[in-house]
Formats: C-alpha cells, sequence, structure tokens
C-alpha cells in the first residue's frame, strides 16, 4: 500500500534540496578548502 | 524510459550540486575544468526538455 512513486520523488527532491546548502556550509566550514 | 531519464536528471543534478560550489571555492579550479561543467550543464538542460518531449508524447498517445 505504500506509495513508491511519491516515496521516491520525495527522497529524490529532499536530496537535491539538502545537498546544496550541505555543500556549502561545509565549505564555509573548511573555508573553501574542500 | 521516463523514469530512467528523471532517475539520470537526479543524478547528474546532485553531481553538479556538489562539484560545482567546490570547483568554484578552489582556486584555479573553475578555469580548468570549466569545458566539462559547461558540457554537465548542457547536458541537464537538454535531459530536461527531452523528459518534456517523452512526457507529451506518451501522455498524447
Amino acid at each position: 500500500m505504500i506509495n513508491w512513486q511519491v516515496l521516491g520523488q520525495l527522497i529524490a527532491t529532499g536530496t537535491i534540496m539538502l545537498a546544496g546548502p550541505a555543500v556549502i556550509v561545509l565549505l564555509a566550514l573548511k573555508k573553501g578548502n574542500l | 524510459m521516463i523514469t530512467a531519464l528523471t532517475a539520470l536528471l537526479v543524478l547528474i543534478s546532485l553531481g553538479l550540486i556538489v562539484t560545482v560550489p567546490v570547483a568554484l571555492a578552489t582556486p584555479g579550479e573553475w578555469e580548468n575544468s570549466k569545458s566539462d561543467f559547461t558540457k554537465g550543464f548542457q547536458a541537464w538542460v537538454a535531459l530536461v526538455l527531452v523528459i518534456a518531449a517523452a512526457d507529451g508524447v506518451a501522455s498524447s498517445l
């Protein structure tokens, strides 16, 4: 009864939306030297 | 078909989201790999148009 399509869409959009700020924060913490 | 193309779009998006800020922050890295990133952006835009066209064809059948 799980809607796998919606689950996939949520996971895909979630990871894409969270990855950007995460990379920026990591870059800022390591002062641009990753 | 559309699912595979969308999965590819998600993967390219994730790749660009991670690599573009790192390349911009690393001195000299953007200039070195500019053409690769341009190809990545072109592939991303092309994929969006291809998915839209495929969806249009699929829903008009």
